[in-house]
């Protein structure tokens, strides 16, 4: 240091101007890569797409539609989580034009989305009435009459609960009869769920959460008041119906479960190996799951030594029999302050379709929302098993005699927070199932009321 | 000679030479006002401006899309009436302040007086202490949480291996706290060099002198070390009570604030009221209570450390 | 020679107790560093496992077989070049923004007389204690209003006016130890201020500007809170953020757990920062000393 002092004082000269001569560089530098990172003028046609699905498959898809609209190019935005940033993003006003996997009626409810109904009606590539999307489908996506979003990848019936046969034969369970109700899966978890000499978890039976911790997140419809037969949200009134008995019951299904195991011990073995299809159940340490119609696929891929079985997910026993399907899954919505609606509904429309399908189908074990595809589907890469619980998801639909659709909320990805919130406290024991139900309740309709939310839509 | 005229200019007693020194200091002053000026504005547009706009928007709900709406003092009146996961976080941080903050001090402490005792290799193991300082916050979140991971982290994958039961780090609510404090106290570099350069600091004669009184290395240590060490340890004590009433980055990495909250930390809570509920008012509220609570703090340790805190000169 | 042989003994035990000492001495502080360094190991070593040899329970340390192809995988999984360019810009722009200022408003604080000075700096010194918290939200406002979100401007542009009131401190304690004597002598060949500044005092306080520039970029390095508020396009993102989503895109499960990338992709974060600090050491430690010492 002392040395380096000595040098300037004997050079100050030189050294001023090296350093100016730094600094002036440095500074045009920095200018210009400042400007380079402010948005910039876009060209008319590009197109920014936030899928919310990243993944080196994207690419593929991108491609294949460019090349069939050169006029089109296409900028993928890749990251999580996109409700928040999403937001803003419109407070910034650099929305992406179109998106897909977010908390969807959280943009829908304040009409921050385009209604597509005259865009399909023009087109002659996509039909609201021809039945090649199912009625069902379209319907998750309709708020006041007007439809919002265009079906996309990984939109087939939502649910099914996966069994590990392998480890249902081995603990002495017949496979041919499987549980209805959630009494009778919570038998089986009992049965199946085993401990180490030191009391470490080995083989957990259900997390009855799992890969559906949010109540209705990016997509997935909060799958409790289904299965308990109510809606919780009427999405005409914007009233919350959530402090009701059956509440109550779920909650405290749900708590046996966890009491059973231990909730450090259930949180943690999801911690772990994560609660999705290829988490702890697709690697053999859970035998029961409840998941997305692309679990079949995400289990086979984790493990393919491994048989698994898909059917119709509990109810409870005073619902025995109902087969419970949900539409919901997902859609590509585009936004209202788009420049470039018409490429980004080519691009929704495109995304329906067998080639971009197929890409998806075969990357990551996703279905389209096209019955016609749907039957063209090449399973064969499958072997049997696989084959029958993927086509469980897209039949289900047509088979199930209690068929819901999403229930249409605009503070949906606020409730799942709640609804994480809930039951962190149940299964910790801090509030009663009885409390969790009131205290859904209240933050819901405060949140409504206290934050003075803007809905554009509010019906009339 | 400037005493002269100094004096030359009392007995003349002219208007002149006043005018001339107040204009030399009105010069002075632009010019000392010229050169801190990038930081005026700088001050006035990104500190001051904001605390003031904090406290409006505390007084509205605003969602950063719709316009903010005049609500008065609601905001506040719902942190302390209604929010029970308010208090948690309050509660939370305090844990920290009271508990994470002293660990660290103490162990930064007795790791500098292990590097300032006689030995080879000190700039080594200096370096070695210091280095998890400087790693990025999120390259420390990651590494920690695979070495936390339930199953296969470094440390519960050997208790398994070995017939132990697994120590349920992030995963339960009565460790997640100790394992993030782990994680600060790991990262203590900055305050372990600054305590060493105190240590440097003691000069040899007062041990001496100490020794020849008859003390022994304990009472050395109490009598001698410790108190020319308080102003770093002062100096020590304020910044991190301030950043640790901050903190945000590793806790929202590594649990989100879970399980059940337990990890809820003010900064945590303040950033999800924000920017992913949107409920920028309710947030701006709670900025302005850190922002008294943090004064609170730091004017109690300010003034308490005229009784403590030991100054050589 | 009896008590000549009682002495030497004596010596002797000295010496093997000093030993002793010694020794107890040096396990201790290798313990305690083994500890620190631990997770740097543990770190390395995943990074360059085969995912299965991940779940060995007990854990195993030495890669086997050596996956080096972990590292470009990760980095390629999500655009980190891209992350590394952002990230640059960043630094960069932040380290120059701060040097620069905080020179100027040092030398206003320091080599200038002027009343009020002091008041003034203690405002400066009071901003330090200010949580980022409390600015955050409007800012955010006023940055949304400006139409500079999701760019770097939020985080660059403060920078210019003398946002860090550490380096301010920092550069003013330096500044007072420059002799005034030399200031004065120019003042008297009719030197301007802004020529003392530019041709005295600067070249005199290049290894503080260094200490400065080093923690500045270090900072801009790590942050993460910043751009996780002003950014949203995650073409944009610096290192930081990236990093956090490799961890979520393997979290969420479009591909399970992959500790071994993850690990590698946290390797590269790490290595330019901890690269530098083992480059500019000396600088470092005394930059922290100094602001320890003189608070």
């Amino acid at each position: 240091m002392a040395t380096e002092t000595d040098d300037a004082t004997r050079q100050p000269g030189l050294s001023r101007r090296a350093f100016l001569r730094g600094a002036s560089l440095a500074a045009f530098g920095s200018v210009t890569a400042a400007c380079n990172l402010v948005p910039g003028q876009e060209n008319s046609a590009a197109l920014n797409w936030w899928p919310g699905w990243p993944g080196p498959y994207m690419q593929g898809v991108i491609d294949k539609f460019q090349h069939s609209h050169p006029r089109v190019k296409v900028k993928a935005g890749l990251f999580y989580p996109t409700g928040e940033k999403l937001l803003t993003a419109v407070a910034a006003g650099n929305a992406p034009d179109m998106v897909a996997d977010l908390p969807y009626y959280n943009f829908i409810g304040r009409g921050l989305t385009v209604a597509l109904d005259d865009m399909i009606n023009a087109s002659n590539d996509i039909s609201l009435t021809d039945g090649d999307i199912r009625t069902a489908n379209w319907d998750a996506f309709v708020w006041n009459g007007k439809h919002y979003g265009i079906p996309a990848a990984d939109t087939a019936g939502r649910q099914a609960i996966g069994y590990n046969l392998d480890l249902i034969e081995k603990a002495g369970l017949d496979s041919n009869s499987l549980p209805e109700t959630w009494e009778q899966i919570f038998e089986w978890h009992k049965h199946l769920t085993t401990f180490d000499k030191a009391g470490n978890l080995q083989i957990l039976g259900i997390d009855p959460i799992g890969d559906r911790a949010g109540a209705t997140s990016d997509g997935d419809t909060w799958l409790w008041p289904e299965m308990w037969g109510f809606h919780y949200f009427d999405h005409e009134k914007l009233a919350y119906d959530i402090d009701r008995s059956e509440t109550v019951e779920f909650f405290e299904t749900i708590l046996r479960f966890y009491d059973q195991v231990g909730v450090t011990k259930m949180t943690g073995l999801a911690t772990s190996l994560g609660g999705r299809p290829q988490g702890a159940f697709g690697q053999g340490r859970q035998v029961m799951s409840i998941a997305y119609p692309a679990g079949p696929a995400e289990a086979y891929d984790a493990d393919p030594k491994q048989r698994f079985k898909f059917s119709w997910v509990p109810v409870p026993a005073s619902r025995k029999g109902k087969r419970l399907q949900t539409v919901a899954g997902h859609a590509s919505l585009i936004m209202t302050s788009s420049k470039h609606q018409k490429e980004a509904f080519a691009l929704a429309v495109f995304l329906t379709q067998k080639e971009a399908c197929d890409i998806f189908f075969n990357n990551v074990g996703w279905i389209g929302p096209r019955k016609s595809w749907q039957k063209s589907l090449n399973l064969r890469k499958y072997p049997e098993h696989v084959q029958q619980n993927i086509l469980f998801y897209t039949n289900s639909i047509d088979e199930a005699n209690d068929l819901w659709v999403v229930d249409k909320d605009p503070e949906d990805s606020f409730l799942s927070d709640q609804w994480q919130q809930a039951i962190g406290k149940v299964t910790h024991h801090d509030i009663t199932p009885r409390e969790a139900a009131r205290f859904l309740q209240t933050q819901m309709t405060e949140d409504l009321t206290s934050e003075k939310r803007e809905f554009s839509a509010r019906a009339t | 000679m400037a005493e002269l005229t100094y004096a030359q200019n009392l007995r003349s007693g002219s208007a002149a030479p006043k005018k001339r020194r107040k204009k030399a200091e009105l010069r002075r002053i632009a010019v000392g006002l010229g050169f801190i000026s990038p930081w005026i504005i700088g001050f006035l547009a990104f500190t001051f401006y904001p605390m003031i706009a904090s406290f409006y928007y505390s007084l509205t709900t605003y969602d950063a899309i719709s316009p903010p709406h005049f609500v008065g003092l609601a905001n506040y009146r719902h942190l302390f009436m209604d929010d029970s996961l308010f208090r948690t976080a309050l509660y939370n941080t305090m844990y920290f302040v009271i508990i994470g903050v002293p660990v660290g001090f103490v162990v930064a402490f007795l790791l500098a007086s292990l590097l300032n005792q006689p030995m080879r290799g000190r700039a080594f193991f200096r370096t070695v202490f210091f280095l998890p300082a400087i790693t990025p916050l999120v390259g420390t979140a990651m590494v920690w949480l695979w070495i936390y991971d339930p199953q296969f982290g470094l440390i519960n994958s050997f208790l398994a291996g070995h017939g132990f039961k697994a120590i349920p780090w992030l995963t339960s609510t009565s460790m997640a706290k100790p394992a993030i404090i782990i994680i600060l106290t790991w990262a203590q570099g900055a305050t372990i060099l600054v305590f060493l350069a105190a240590l440097q600091g003691v000069p040899q004669h007062l041990y001496e002198a100490a020794t020849i009184d008859g003390a022994n290395t304990l009472r050395r240590f109490w009598h001698v070390t410790i108190p020319m060490c308080t102003p770093s340890m002062l100096f020590v004590l304020v910044t991190s009570l301030i950043e640790s009433f901050q903190s945000f980055t590793l806790p929202w990495l590594l649990t989100q604030g879970g399980p059940d909250n337990s990890t809820e930390l003010y900064g945590v809570y303040l950033y999800r009221n924000a920017f992913v509920y949107f409920k920028l008012g309710y947030a701006s509220a709670m900025a302005w209570l850190l922002f008294l609570i943090i004064c609170g703090f730091s004017i109690l340790l300010m003034k308490t450390s005229a009784r403590w805190v030991y100054y050589a000169e | 020679m009896v008590s000549r042989t009682a002495f030497s003994e004596r010596r002797f035990t000295i010496t093997g107790l000093k030993i002793t000492r010694r020794v107890v001495f040096y396990a201790v502080l290798c313990v305690l560093g083994g500890l620190f360094i631990l997770p740097f190991l543990w770190m390395l070593s995943t990074s360059l496992k085969l995912d299965p040899q991940v779940y060995h329970v007990p854990p195993s340390w030495i890669p086997n077989p050596i996956i080096w192809r972990n590292y470009p995988n990760a980095l390629t999984y999500l655009p980190f070049d891209k992350y590394f360019f952002n990230t640059m810009t960043y630094c960069v722009g932040v380290t120059l923004g701060t040097v620069i200022s905080a020179a100027l408003v040092a030398y206003g604080f320091s080599r200038v007389r002027w009343r009020g000075r002091d008041a003034i700096f203690w405002v400066v010194l009071a901003t330090m204690m200010l949580p980022f918290q409390v600015q955050m939200i409007p800012l955010y406002i006023t940055f949304k209003n400006l139409h500079w979100l999701n760019t770097y401007l939020p985080l660059v542009v403060p920078a210019f006016f003398g946002s860090s009131a550490f380096s301010i401190f920092l550069l003013r304690q330096f500044f007072r130890t420059i002799p005034m004597e030399l200031s004065d002598a120019a003042r008297v060949d009719g030197a301007n201020e802004m020529t003392i500044f530019l041709r005295i005092i600067l070249p005199l306080a290049k290894p503080s500007l260094a200490v400065v520039a080093l923690f500045q970029f270090m900072d801009g390095w790590n942050d993460f809170l910043g751009p996780l508020i002003y950014l949203n396009d995650s073409n944009r993102y610096p290192l930081a953020l990236g990093l956090q989503q490799l961890q979520t895109a393997f979290n969420q499960g479009t591909i399970p757990q992959q500790w071994p990338q993850l690990m590698a992709a946290s390797t590269v974060v790490m290595v330019p920062v901890l690269v530098i600090y083992f480059f500019t050491q000396r600088v470092f430690v005394q930059g922290i000393v100094v602001s320890g010492m003189k608070s």
